[in-house]
C-alpha cells in the first residue's frame, strides 16, 4: 500500500496517547462534577457508567490501547522506512543512504523522501516586527533511523509496562484503600482508589516522550523536555500522603529544574547567534557561523554545555543525580518506565541529536562527567539494600556508561547501549515488581531470600536481565557495553593523558557484575532471612509475568545480527546497522571533528576491549558468588573492616548531606532572615507608622476637643454671659422700667438741646 | 418786687413743695392730700397766667373729678391697715440723680427770651378773656377764631394765608372720647368674682 | 428777679414735671403711680398755658390744649383706675412690684 507522507504515521503513533490522556481526563472530570450527583437524578447513571465510586477498568484499557496502537503505527511506520532507506550492504558507505537529503543511493527519489519523512506546522513566529531576524516557532517532525528505533523501543516497552501495571496497580481499583505508610490520628490514612488516574498520566508521559523524539527543533524539544518533568513528578509523588513520596518529588522536579536552567541558557545563545531551533537548520548554519566570526568559539561552548546540562539533570548525572534513587518512591511501573527506559533515555537521546553541536572542549566535560557518574553510583549500589535501589543506581551507572561513550566519539556505542539498556533495565524493574509484589510490598532485601522456588518465572527472567547487564556474550548488553568499551579503549590509545576514560568504565563493568549478582543471590537464593514474608511469597498473576518473559525475550535478541556472535554485524547496532545509518558523520566532517585516528584505533582494540570487559565481568560475578552464593566470605565481616568505607557509601558519598547544608539550609536561613525581616523592620516600621499615626490622632483629637470645640464654646459663653449680664435688666418692675424710659428721655433731650439744636430752632 | 412777683412765688413755691411732698411721702392717703394741694396750686398758676376758663376746668375737673377718683381708688384697695411699701435706699439715691437730672436736662433746654420776641406778656393779650374766647371757638364763631400758623407748609415766596381754624370738631371727637372712656372703665371695673377673697 | 417771665413758669412745670416722673419710678402702690401721672400731665399743663401767655403766636392755642389735655387725664384716670382695680382683684394687692410676670 503506497503511502503519501509515512511520516504522519509516526505524528499519529504520537497523539494517540494523547488522544487517550484527553479522553480520561473528560471522563474523570465529568465523574468528578457527577459525584455530588451520585443517589439520584439524571447524572447518578452516567455517574455509574464511568465508574460510580470505584475507578473503572475501562481506563487501563484504553491507556493500554493508545499506546499498543502507537506500537503498531510505529512498526508499519519502520516497515515503510526500511523500504525508503534499506539498509546498505556491507560494500556500500554506510551514512548516505541513512540521511533524507540524499547519498548516490536515494538520489533519484532525494526530493520527494524528504517530503515523506519530515514535515512541519508553523506555529508562531517571534520578533515579526523585523522580518529579517525574526524566528519561526514550528511543531515539526522529522524521521530517520534513530528516531525508528527509539520510537518502536519506547511504545514497545512501555505497551508491556501498561500491560504490566494493570496487575500491579489492581489495588488501586478499590473504592477505599488503605496506606500503610501514611498515618493519622485515626491509624492508617484511607483515601479512594487511583486507578484512573495512573493510566491518565502514564499516557500523557506516553505523548510527551513520544514528541520529544519526533521533534524537528529544539524548542518542541524543550516543551516536550518539561512535559516529561512534570509528568515524572506526578508519577512520583503518586502517592501523594507519604511524606518521602512528595519530597521526592519536589526533589526531582528542582533538580530537573537547575539541568533546565541551562537548557534555556544554550536554547538562547542558540537562538541568538543563530537564528534558528531546527536542527538540520542549525547543522546547516554552523560551520559557516564558525569560519566568519558571527557566533564565537565561546558562545558555541557555553551553548553545548548548557544543553549539556539539561541532559545532566534529566539523565541523572553527576552532579544532578540524587533525585533518581529518591523518585523509586513511585510505583514500581512508573520506574521501570519513566526512570529507567525512557525520560532518563531523553537526556542521551538529545545529546546524540545534537551532537556536532558540541565542541571538543564540551564533548570531553561530557566525558568526564559520564565517567564519575558511572563509577559513583556503581560504588553506591554496592551497599543498598532495598531492591529498587540497587536498580536505580544501577540505571546512573548504566546512563553514565552512556555518556561517556558519547562524549569520546562513540556516538553509535552510546545510543546503541541506550536501546538495549532500555529493555534490560524494563525487565529488571519489572522483575523486581513482580517481587515485591509477590512479597506484599517488601522492598527490602535483608528480608528475602530463597524465593527461587516460589517465584520461578519471575527469578528465570531476572536472571536474564542480570547477565544481560554483565554483558553475557550473546546477550543484547554485550553488544552494547563492548563496543563502548572499544571507544574507550580507542580513546586511551589515541589521547593517552585521559586514562581514566578507560580505566573507570573496565572497573565499573565489574563492579557492575558484582552488584546485579549479589542482588539475585540476596533475592533468591539461600535461605530466607524472614520466614513471614518467605511464608506468603507467591508469583505474580499472568499480567505481570507475561511482560516479564516477552521483555526477557528481546532483552537478549534485539543486538542480534547476522552472524549473532559478532557484534560488527548487529542489525541494530552494528556496522551498517540502523543506528549508523542517522550518525551524522557528515556535519561532523563539515566541523572538522570527525577524528579518523580515532575510528581506526578503536577498530584495532577491538578485541583486547572484549578480552578485558571479560575479565572484569568474571571477576565480579566471582566476587558476588564468593559472598552471597557459596557464602565462603562473609558480607557482615567485610562490613566491619571496611566500615568508613562503607559508611560513605551508604550514605550515597553524603551527596544529600552536602547539598543540604550548601544549598537547602542557606536557603532556610534566607528565608528565615527575610521572614524576620519582614516581622521586625518592615512590620515593624508599619506598627510604628501606625503608633505615630495614632498618637498623632490623639494629639489632635485633644487639640480639637480643647481648642478648637474651648473656642466654639467660648464664643458661646461670651454670649450667654451677655445674655445673662443684660437679662438683669429686665427686672419685671415697672418702675425700674419707667426709670430707664426717664433716662432715655433725657438721653433724647439732651441729644436734640445740644447736638441737634432742634429745641432751639424757632417757627 | 411787685404784687405778681411775690403772688407767684407763693403759689409756684406751695406747688412745687407740695409736688415732692407726693413724691416723698410713704403712706398713699397722704400722697393723695399733697396730690389735692399740688392740683389746687396749678390751678392758682392757671389763674395767674390769665387762663380762668382753664384754672376752672382744672379745679372742677382735676381735684372735684380725679382726685376723688383716686381716693375712691385708695379706698377700694385698701388692706387692712394701710401699710406702707417701703422703697430701698439705694433707689432713692438713683432716683434724686436721674430726677435732678432730668430737671437739669429740661431747665437747660429751656429757650431763652430771645426766642420769641418778648419776655413779657404781649399786650395785645390782655385783652385775653380766655373763657368768652374760648366758648366761641369752641362754637366755630368766626370772629372769634385765631389764626393759626399752619407749619409744615413748604417755604414759597408767597405768603400763606393764615388761616382760620375751627376746635368744634375736636371739641366732638372728646365728648365721644369721653363716653367711650366710661363705657370702657365700667367694663374694666366690672364687679367679678374676686380670687381668693381678701387678705 | 424782676419780672415773672417765661422761664418761671416753665421751671415749675419742669418740677411738676420731674416730681410726677420720678413718683411713677418710685412708688410701689399703683395708685402712687397714678398720682405721678397726675402729676405729669399738670406740669405739662402749666407749660402749655405759660406759652400761650407769654408767646405772642400762641395764643389761645395753649390753653385749648390744656383743656384738652384735662379731659384726656380724667379719662385716663378713669381707664388707669379700672386697670389698677383689675390687678388688685387677681393679684390681692396693689404693689406693682408683685407684677414681675415680665421679669427675664
Amino acid at each position: 500500500m503506497h503511502l503519501e507522507n509515512p511520516g504522519l504515521l509516526y505524528v499519529a503513533a504520537t497523539l494517540a496517547p494523547l488522544a487517550s490522556f484527553l479522553l480520561l481526563l473528560l471522563a474523570g472530570g465529568l465523574r468528578l462534577a457527577l459525584r455530588k450527583n451520585r443517589e439520584a437524578g439524571a447524572g447518578a447513571a452516567l455517574y455509574q457508567m464511568l465508574g460510580g465510586d470505584r475507578p473503572h477498568r475501562a481506563a487501563a484499557f484504553i491507556a493500554t490501547g493508545a499506546i499498543a496502537l502507537s506500537f503498531v503505527l510505529s512498526l508499519v511506520g519502520f516497515v515503510y522506512f526500511l523500504q525508503d532507506h534499506p539498509l546498505p550492504a556491507h560494500t556500500e558507505t554506510p551514512h548516505a543512504a541513512g540521511h533524507p537529503e540524499g547519498g548516490p543511493a536515494a538520489e533519484a527519489s532525494s526530493g520527494s523522501t524528504a517530503d515523506r519523512w519530515a514535515g512541519s506546522v508553523r506555529w508562531a513566529e517571534i520578533g515579526r516586527f523585523n522580518s529579517s531576524k525574526s524566528t519561526v516557532l514550528a511543531l515539526g517532525y522529522r524521521i530517520d533511523s534513530l528516531s525508528t528505533v527509539m520510537f518502536l523501543m519506547v511504545t514497545f516497552v512501555a505497551t508491556f509496562i501498561h500491560i504490566f501495571s494493570i496487575g500491579y496497580m489492581s489495588e488501586e481499583l478499590a473504592p477505599v484503600v488503605e496506606d500503610h505508610q501514611v498515618h493519622t490520628e485515626e491509624g492508617h490514612l484511607h483515601r479512594r482508589g487511583r486507578f484512573g488516574r495512573f493510566f491518565l498520566y502514564l499516557s500523557l508521559f506516553c505523548f510527551s516522550m513520544l514528541n520529544l523524539i519526533l521533534a524537528d527543533n529544539l524548542f518542541q524539544v524543550f516543551l516536550s523536555w518539561e512535559l516529561v518533568g512534570i509528568c515524572s513528578y506526578l508519577l512520583i509523588g503518586f502517592y501523594y500522603e507519604r511524606r518521602s513520596a512528595s519530597n521526592a518529588a519536589n526533589k526531582a522536579f528542582i533538580t530537573n529544574r537547575v539541568g533546565d536552567a541551562g537548557f534555556i541558557i544554550g536554547l538562547l545563545i542558540l537562538w541568538t547567534y543563530l537564528g534558528t531551533f531546527n536542527f538540520q537548520e542549525l547543522f546547516h548554519k554552523l560551520p559557516q557561523a564558525l569560519q566568519d566570526g558571527s557566533l564565537p568559539k565561546w558562545a558555541l561552548i557555553v551553548a553545548g554545555l548548557g544543553i549539556f546540562l539539561g541532559c545532566v539533570g534529566k539523565s541523572a548525572q553527576f552532579p544532578l543525580h540524587v533525585w533518581l534513587p529518591d523518585a523509586m518512591e513511585g510505583p514500581t511501573p512508573v520506574s521501570a518506565l519513566i526512570h529507567a527506559a525512557t525520560m532518563v533515555a531523553a537526556g542521551v537521546y538529545l545529546v546524540g541529536r545534537v551532537y556536532p553541536l558540541f565542541t571538543e572542549e564540551a564533548r570531553l566535560a561530557i566525558a568526564y562527567t559520564g565517567g564519575i557518574t558511572l563509577f559513583l553510583a556503581a560504588t553506591v549500589a554496592l551497599v543498598m539494600t532495598d531492591i529498587k535501589k540497587v536498580l536505580a543506581y544501577s540505571t546512573v551507572s548504566q546512563l553514565g556508561y552512556m555518556m561517556l561513550a558519547l562524549g569520546i566519539g562513540g556516538w553509535v556505542a552510546g545510543l546503541f547501549h541506550l536501546i538495549t539498556h532500555a529493555f534490560f533495565k524494563a525487565l529488571l524493574f519489572l522483575g523486581s515488581g513482580s517481587v515485591i509484589y509477590g512479597c506484599h510490598h517488601e522492598q527490602e532485601m535483608t528480608r528475602m531470600g530463597g524465593l527461587y522456588p516460589k517465584m520461578k518465572i519471575t527469578a528465570i527472567t531476572m536472571l536474564v536481565g542480570v547477565l544481560t547487564i554483565m554483558g553475557f556474550p550473546l546477550f543484547s548488553g554485550w553488544y552494547s557495553k563492548d563496543m563502548i568499551l572499544a571507544q574507550a579503549l580507542g580513546y586511551f590509545l589515541v589521547h593517552r593523558q585521559h586514562f581514566l576514560l578507560f580505566a573507570l568504565p573496565l572497573f565499573t563493568a565489574g563492579l557492575t557484575a558484582f552488584y546485579m549478582f549479589r542482588m539475585w543471590f540476596m533475592t533468591f537464593t539461600g535461605p530466607p532471612r524472614d520466614e513471614h514474608v518467605h511464608e506468603h511469597a507467591h508469583e505474580s498473576p499472568r499480567w505481570m509475568t507475561v511482560p516479564l518473559i516477552v521483555l526477557a525475550v528481546f532483552s537478549v535478541c534485539v543486538s542480534w545480527g547476522s552472524p549473532v556472535w559478532s557484534a560488527e554485524s548487529s542489525y541494530l547496532g552494528g556496522h551498517h546497522g540502523l543506528l549508523e545509518m542517522s550518525e551524522p558523520a557528515d556535519e561532523l566532517k563539515n566541523l572538522k571533528m570527525m577524528d579518523e585516528a580515532l575510528n581506526s584505533a578503536v577498530h584495532d582494540s577491538h578485541t583486547l576491549a572484549e578480552v578485558l570487559a571479560y575479565v572484569a565481568g568474571g571477576l565480579g560475578v566471582l566476587f558476588a558468588a564468593l559472598f552471597y552464593y557459596w557464602r565462603v566470605l562473609n558480607p557482615a565481616d567485610a562490613k566491619l573492616q571496611f566500615a568508613g568505607v562503607h559508611r560513605f557509601l551508604w550514605h550515597k558519598w553524603y551527596f544529600d548531606e552536602l547539598y543540604s547544608a550548601v544549598l537547602v539550609r542557606p536557603s532556610l536561613q534566607a528565608a528565615h532572615w527575610c521572614r524576620n525581616f519582614d516581622t521586625y523592620i518592615i512590620d515593624g516600621f508599619i506598627n510604628r507608622a501606625a503608633w505615630a499615626t495614632t498618637m498623632l490622632s490623639r494629639w489632635d483629637g485633644i487639640f480639637d476637643l480643647a481648642i478648637v470645640d474651648g473656642l466654639v464654646n467660648l464664643t458661646g459663653r461670651i454670649i450667654f454671659a451677655c445674655g445673662a449680664w443684660l437679662r438683669r435688666f429686665q427686672t419685671g418692675y415697672i418702675r425700674s422700667y419707667v426709670l430707664f424710659l426717664v433716662l432715655a428721655a433725657i438721653g433724647i433731650f439732651f441729644a436734640l438741646t445740644y447736638f441737634l439744636n432742634l429745641a432751639a430752632a424757632g417757627p | 418786687m411787685s404784687q405778681a412777683t411775690i403772688l407767684f412765688l407763693i403759689i409756684a413755691a406751695f406747688t412745687g413743695l407740695s409736688a415732692i411732698a407726693v413724691l416723698v411721702s410713704q403712706n398713699i392717703v397722704r400722697s393723695a392730700v399733697w396730690l389735692l394741694f399740688t392740683l389746687a396750686g396749678t390751678s392758682g398758676v392757671f389763674f395767674l397766667l390769665g387762663a380762668d376758663f382753664v384754672a376752672a376746668t382744672q379745679l372742677l375737673i382735676y381735684v372735684g373729678g380725679i382726685l376723688v377718683l383716686v381716693v375712691f381708688g385708695v379706698m377700694l384697695t385698701a388692706q387692712g391697715p394701710f401699710i406702707t411699701m417701703k422703697v430701698g435706699a439705694a433707689e432713692w439715691v438713683i432716683a434724686s440723680v436721674v430726677g435732678l437730672l432730668l430737671l437739669g436736662v429740661l431747665v437747660m433746654s429751656m429757650p431763652g427770651p430771645e426766642a420769641f420776641g418778648s419776655s413779657e406778656a404781649a399786650p395785645a393779650n390782655a385783652r385775653v378773656s380766655s373763657s368768652t374766647q374760648l366758648g366761641e371757638t369752641f362754637l366755630g364763631l368766626p370772629g372769634a377764631m385765631p389764626e393759626a400758623n399752619v407749619s409744615g407748609l413748604p417755604k414759597t415766596a408767597t405768603a400763606v394765608p393764615r388761616t382760620r381754624v375751627a376746635y368744634l370738631l375736636p371739641f366732638e371727637i372728646v365728648s365721644v372720647h369721653l363716653l367711650v372712656v366710661l363705657i370702657g372703665a365700667a367694663y374694666l371695673a366690672r364687679a367679678k368674682r374676686r380670687k381668693g377673697g381678701l387678705p | 428777679m424782676s419780672e415773672v417771665s417765661l422761664d418761671h413758669y416753665l421751671v415749675l412745670g419742669a418740677v411738676l414735671f420731674v416730681c410726677g416722673a420720678l413718683c411713677m419710678a418710685m412708688k410701689r402702690n399703683a395708685i402712687g403711680v397714678l398720682m405721678g401721672v397726675e402729676l405729669v400731665l399738670n406740669g405739662a399743663n402749666i407749660n402749655f398755658v405759660a406759652f400761650a401767655r407769654y408767646n405772642p403766636v400762641f395764643r389761645l392755642e395753649g390753653q385749648v390744649f390744656a383743656l384738652f389735655v384735662i379731659v384726656m387725664a380724667a379719662a385716663e384716670a378713669a381707664i388707669a383706675l379700672a386697670i389698677v382695680l383689675n390687678f388688685y382683684n387677681n393679684h390681692m394687692t396693689v404693689d406693682v412690684d408683685t407684677a414681675e410676670e415680665l421679669k427675664g
